[in-house]
């Protein structure tokens, strides 16, 4: 290691987000000219740890040196004040505003109090030059590609003269020559002598670019070591490395499966050519990165977005879903990944929030049967064992385990065919997580067939028959559940060399 | 907090105390019964807004939609008509007005409150376009009959409380209702549960705009001549209604109780404010403020349960 | 490709004269093209304080009733007070605005309250007012001194048309405003809040602060509208005086190119939606239909420019997917 100081450092940070914790103890610097990839599983804290040195989030304890001195980064606006820049997957972008406004925002060039576009253009075509990309300064952002739209933000990291550059999952939604082309001009700022944070979990990208990697597990920083002194499996290691226990829940009886729905070919936005079969009584897993096409492939297969070719088969009849309602008709339905967006109706009762998928079948000419209801909607609580007060009160104040068991039965009291789950128990506690396993084993048991998307392997092990794992949209490998290992499906979803 | 109705509840018997201390016609029961015809239309407007509102949208074009329905159903049904077929096409009328808000904000993806701040100029501009400064005389048979009374209770009462407990009925206990507390809640969860969300859109406008149709009627066979000009903020009443009885403007949150409480409330702070003679300019002024105040307590409050909800979580751990 | 909006509205503005000249001859007259510059002062005076409004994705529906209020107030000082200054009057109104405008800032940045309804609210508040400081009571002629009213009736002459004092004012409002949509930091920090709110607060850019600001804006311009309206007419009632106004200001920000969604706009476009609908108003008496028509065709174009707005967004988010 360089023997200059670091522009960087935090020391014993610890963040908590909902009460939740985040990241614990972390000790962590930046050094000049050094490339450093902050990587591990979904859910490890990478990201909370970016926006924490860019004054996102605040920590509960812990310090920030920028150099020698202490300080507090309180909003996004003091970060870039000192020199910290943070470029987001998604990119920040006004979108009805020309390049040069974007790079310039809320800070245009002045002559005489006035804005001056032609030097904001002229400063901004600069910049685009020194990045080498051939954006014109003048056109507008919402017309961009979300590449260059990356380009925008990174151009104005520049002309805020940023010293200390936060990647975060910045590649996510770049194509593989747009990433190489980031990279270059990542390796120029490191040229100039700018610390660098990359947060990946595309471990090809550590190995490309790092100089340096820490890993995260679990909100705790697990290693911090130099890139020439680890090799990749080393590093899977490192990311996964626990000791799971392997109490398989796997089918009890030893038939053998019928496919009950297949995918053929399915391609849409997101993913290409998707096949796998799932079968009545199993479970079946997908595992993958974040962006590896999971989450799509599941909203197609629900209606949300629609397939542009192949075909989805049930009991050997191709059908079309045109929209959740269609999709339940077909006796499908889906446990979406991001709860509070798509799921819950935070304000509304617990009763309301598990009956929402009966109303149909609980109600004659309209005319809901709220006793039924009500009897279903605390059956079902109580087979998943949900904690509650009282049926009436808004389904917002429980914990993030019964928020999720809620809507997991709120399916399942719809007496699905076909049940997507995807990431079933984010943000839910060891307790609640068995208990909603093995609620799913005895549903597929019933004759359900289940299809379980996770980042979490561990759970993908415990709980299916089989796993699939995707990679860049597509499906990469297939084994049954008791030949997988962690470290086989993770080899596959890091992918080789692309 | 749980059962906001109460508010209103307490605030009608303070305003009806107040008032009976002033003036003589508040301990005057059939008096203040009989008035309640000039309020009823103004109700039914209010029951259509309590489910646009819970669905998470505004409908500013409430007083325009009844104008134009109470004009065209003057002048088209002018003599001669039997009676059935002018209401058939009242509530027709109105059930179209009210579907081309619903269809723009469902299918256009445009926010309510454009699209009916547009419709609400439209229609009465349809209006003003068709009767200019005149009016439109009502057949004769269709005038006076607001007047009309069962057991001492006005029609025009009966009505509204008869429509206030059907559609409350429809919004808690009913497929519909409950899809429109999900809507108003949360949009994006309610497409993925498979609520129909833009149907139930176009059918909480539509409704609305038929209830509006049953209240251009009441206006018609009240005032005998149908003008443009009348009944001047009758949407700020209506919105004032509903936020006052506790639904939140912000949607998912709301009953049919609040609003028909909180009628009554207006209904009383608007005939208080006539026999204590405060001039007629003042009251609308009045209800603006009502609304204002309503909206701001709902706030405050809705910012300290989730303060209180954020300090509990801070201590659960 | 910003300015194609403002192109389309030249040539739907050529389109429409050329067909009413062609329906009626005489439509081009020196009396006609009086009434259009005399219609339009007001106006845009008022749309450019709600332009940024809308910019910032609000509405402020009180202006027609601020209009009134800064009016009535400036005249019942003119009774107890005849020799104020024309700067003076100006000034009453601008502060009657800006108060005004800053208590509908309040309300919606501060307390939260939705600006459709907090605005609706503040209309019959503002009006109710308007009743309050006039008793009632009419502002007649006699109460308005000439060198007001002069103001609309003369200015620079050519031939027979008249470009009034007026509009010369209303015009060199909006070449300030054009002025500082360009060049003033504050005026971009609109732009870049109404395109995406979550980003210009993450960098740096104060929610607050825009709403204030914009509403106040709005209810200054609205003060001043005030004192040219007393100018105009010569006379105000509290009942009338702006009412139904804020329908034709949002109809002309509307048509005038400005995406009532927020984001994006020109003070130019405004300026040609205000002069559209100052021909059309011109055009409906000069084509014999009456005035009865004016409330449809505002009701009209602002659902045009609605539908207009949510094609190109729904065509925006296609090529995008």
């Amino acid at each position: 290691m360089s023997a200059k100081e670091p522009l960087v450092r935090v020391e014993h940070l610890n963040v908590t987000l909902g009460g939740n914790p985040i990241l614990k103890d972390i000790d962590f610097a930046l050094y000049p000219g050094q490339i450093h990839a902050i990587t591990g599983e979904n859910g490890a804290g990478k990201s909370t740890l970016a926006k924490v040195i860019a004054g996102i989030h605040q920590p509960a304890f812990g310090t920030i040196y920028l150099g020698e001195n202490p300080v507090q980064i309180r909003t996004p606006k003091e970060a870039i004040r000192q020199g910290i820049a943070l470029i987001h997957q998604e990119p920040l972008i006004f979108p009805d505003l020309n390049v040069a406004e974007n790079v310039f925002v809320g800070r245009l060039p002045k002559k005489a109090s006035m804005t001056d576009h032609r030097e904001a253009i002229r400063r901004t075509n600069e910049i685009l030059q020194q990045l080498g990309v051939d954006i014109q300064a003048d056109s507008e952002v919402g017309n961009l590609s979300i590449a260059q739209q990356q380009m925008v933000e990174l151009a104005t990291a520049m002309s805020e003269d940023a010293k200390v550059w936060i990647f975060d999952e910045t590649t996510a939604s770049l194509t593989s020559k747009e990433v190489s082309e980031l990279f270059k001009i990542i390796r120029g700022l490191q040229a100039r002598g700018c610390a660098i944070a990359m947060v990946t979990h595309h471990l090809n990208e550590v190995f490309e670019i790092a100089d340096t990697v820490t890993v995260l597990r679990d909100g705790a920083k697990i290693a911090e070591r130099k890139i020439t002194d680890l090799n990749h499996d080393q590093l899977v290691n490192l990311m996964v490395g626990r000791d799971i226990a392997k109490d398989h829940l796997s089918r009890t009886e030893d038939t053998p499966i019928e496919p009950f729905i297949e995918l053929k070919n399915l391609t849409g936005p997101g993913f290409k050519n998707v096949s796998l079969t799932i079968g009545k009584t199993e479970i079946v897993g997908i595992a993958g990165l974040v962006g590896a096409g999971r989450t799509e492939v599941a909203r197609s297969l629900f209606g949300i977005t629609h397939p542009t070719a192949g075909s989805i088969i049930k009991n050997g009849e191709t059908i079309y879903v045109r929209s959740p309602k269609d999709a339940q008709r077909q006796g499908f339905a889906l446990v979406p990944e991001d709860r509070q967006r798509h799921g819950l109706f935070p304000n509304l009762s617990i009763e309301y929030n598990t009956s929402a998928n009966i109303l149909g079948a609980s109600s004659t000419a309209g005319w809901l049967n709220a006793k039924s209801m009500q009897n279903k909607s605390l059956a079902m609580l109580e087979v998943f064992k949900t904690v509650f007060k009282n049926i009436g009160q808004p389904v917002r104040q429980l914990s993030g385990g019964n928020q999720q068991k809620t809507v997991i039965g709120r399916w399942l009291l719809g007496n699905p065919d076909f049940l997507i789950l995807d990431e079933p128990t984010r943000g839910v506690d060891v307790g609640a997580r068995r208990e909603v396993h093995q609620a799913l084993r005895t549903q597929a048991d019933s004759g359900k067939a289940i299809l379980v998307i996770s980042s979490d392997l561990a759970e993908l092990l415990t709980l299916t028959d089989r796993i699939y794992v995707m990679n860049g949209g597509t499906i990469v490998g297939e084994m049954a559940t008791r030949d997988a290992t962690e470290e086989s499906v993770m080899a596959l979803a890091f992918g080789g060399t692309e | 907090m749980k059962r906001p109705e109460w508010i209103p509840a307490i605030l009608t018997i303070l305003v009806v105390l107040l008032f009976a201390k002033v003036s003589t016609d508040f301990r005057d029961i059939p008096y203040l019964l009989g008035n309640t015809t000039i309020f009823a239309e103004t109700g039914l407007l209010a029951i259509g807004m309590t489910l646009v509102i819970i669905s998470g949208n505004i409908d500013l074009s409430v007083g325009s939609t009844l104008i134009l329905t109470s004009c065209l159903t003057a002048k088209f049904m002018g003599a001669g008509v039997p009676n059935i077929v002018a209401i058939g096409f009242a509530l027709i009328v109105g059930t179209l007005l009210g579907a081309i808000n619903g269809l723009l904000v469902a299918y256009a993806k445009l926010p309510s409150f454009l699209v009916t701040l547009g419709t609400m100029a439209m229609y009465r501009g349809v209006a003003q376009a068709m009767l200019g400064a005149s009016g439109a005389d009502v057949a004769p048979g269709m005038k006076g009959l607001d007047r009309a009374a069962l057991l001492g209770l006005p029609y025009p009462l009966i009505i509204f409380l008869s429509c206030a407990l059907v559609v409350g009925l429809l919004l808690h206990r009913m497929t519909l209702g409950r899809w429109l507390f999900g809507i108003g809640t949360n949009k994006d969860a309610a497409h993925y549960t498979g609520f129909p969300v833009q149907r139930a859109t176009v059918t909480t406008f539509a409704l609305t705009g038929f209830l509006i149709g049953i209240a251009a009627l009441m206006l018609n066979s009240r005032l005998g001549v149908a003008r443009y000009d009348m009944e001047p903020g009758i949407e700020l009443k209506a919105i004032t209604i509903v936020v006052a009885g506790g639904t939140a403007i912000s949607g998912g949150k709301g009953s049919m109780l609040g609003t028909v409480l909180s009628w009554l409330l207006l209904y009383f702070v608007r005939t208080g404010m006539g026999v204590t003679n405060i001039k007629a300019e003042y009251q609308l002024t009045i209800i603006g403020l009502i609304l204002i105040l309503s909206v701001f307590a709902q706030q405050i409050a809705a910012n300290f349960s989730s303060n209180r909800l954020k300090k509990q979580t801070k201590l659960g751990n | 490709m910003k300015i194609k909006r403002e192109l389309g509205l030249i040539v739907v503005l050529v389109i429409f004269n050329v067909l009413c000249a062609l329906k009626e001859p005489n439509y081009i007259s020196p009396r006609n093209i009086d009434s259009i510059l005399l219609w339009m002062p007001l106006l845009l005076v008022a749309a450019i304080g709600q332009f940024p409004v809308i910019v910032a994705r609000g509405i402020d529906i009180s202006v027609g009733s601020i209009l009134g209020l800064s009016a009535i107030t400036t005249g019942v000082l003119l009774k107890t007070h005849p020799n104020l200054s024309l700067l003076a009057l100006f000034v009453i109104g601008a502060l009657v605005g800006i108060i005004l405008g800053c208590i509908n800032g309040l309300l919606i940045a501060f307390g939260k309250i939705p600006a459709v309804v907090a605005t609706i609210g503040t209309l019959t508040l503002y009006r109710g007012l308007t009743f309050m400081v006039s008793g009632g009571d009419q502002i007649d002629a006699s109460t308005i001194p000439d060198k007001l009213t002069a103001l609309a009736n003369s200015g620079w002459t050519f031939k027979e048309v008249t470009v009034s004092w007026l509009l010369i004012i209303g015009i060199t409002f909006a070449i300030i405003a054009a002025c500082a949509t360009r060049f003033a930091q504050f005026y971009r920090n609109v732009f870049a809040y109404g395109s995406n709110p979550d980003a210009a607060y993450l960098r740096g850019i104060s929610p607050t602060m825009v709403q204030m600001v914009c509403y106040g804006a709005s209810g200054l311009m609205g003060g001043i509208a005030g004192i040219m309206f007393l100018s105009r007419f010569g006379n105000a009632s509290p009942s009338s005086a702006g009412s139904g106004f804020e329908l034709v200001v949002i109809a002309s920000v509307a048509i005038g190119g400005v995406k009532i969604t927020g984001g994006s706009g020109s003070v130019l476009g405004v300026f040609l939606g205000c002069l559209l609908l100052s021909c059309i108003n011109v055009a409906l008496t000069a084509l014999k239909f009456n005035a009865d028509w004016q409330q449809l065709i505002y009701g009209i174009t602002i659902l045009i420019a609605l539908i207009i707005d949510s094609a190109s967004q729904i065509r925006r988010t296609r090529s995008a997917a």
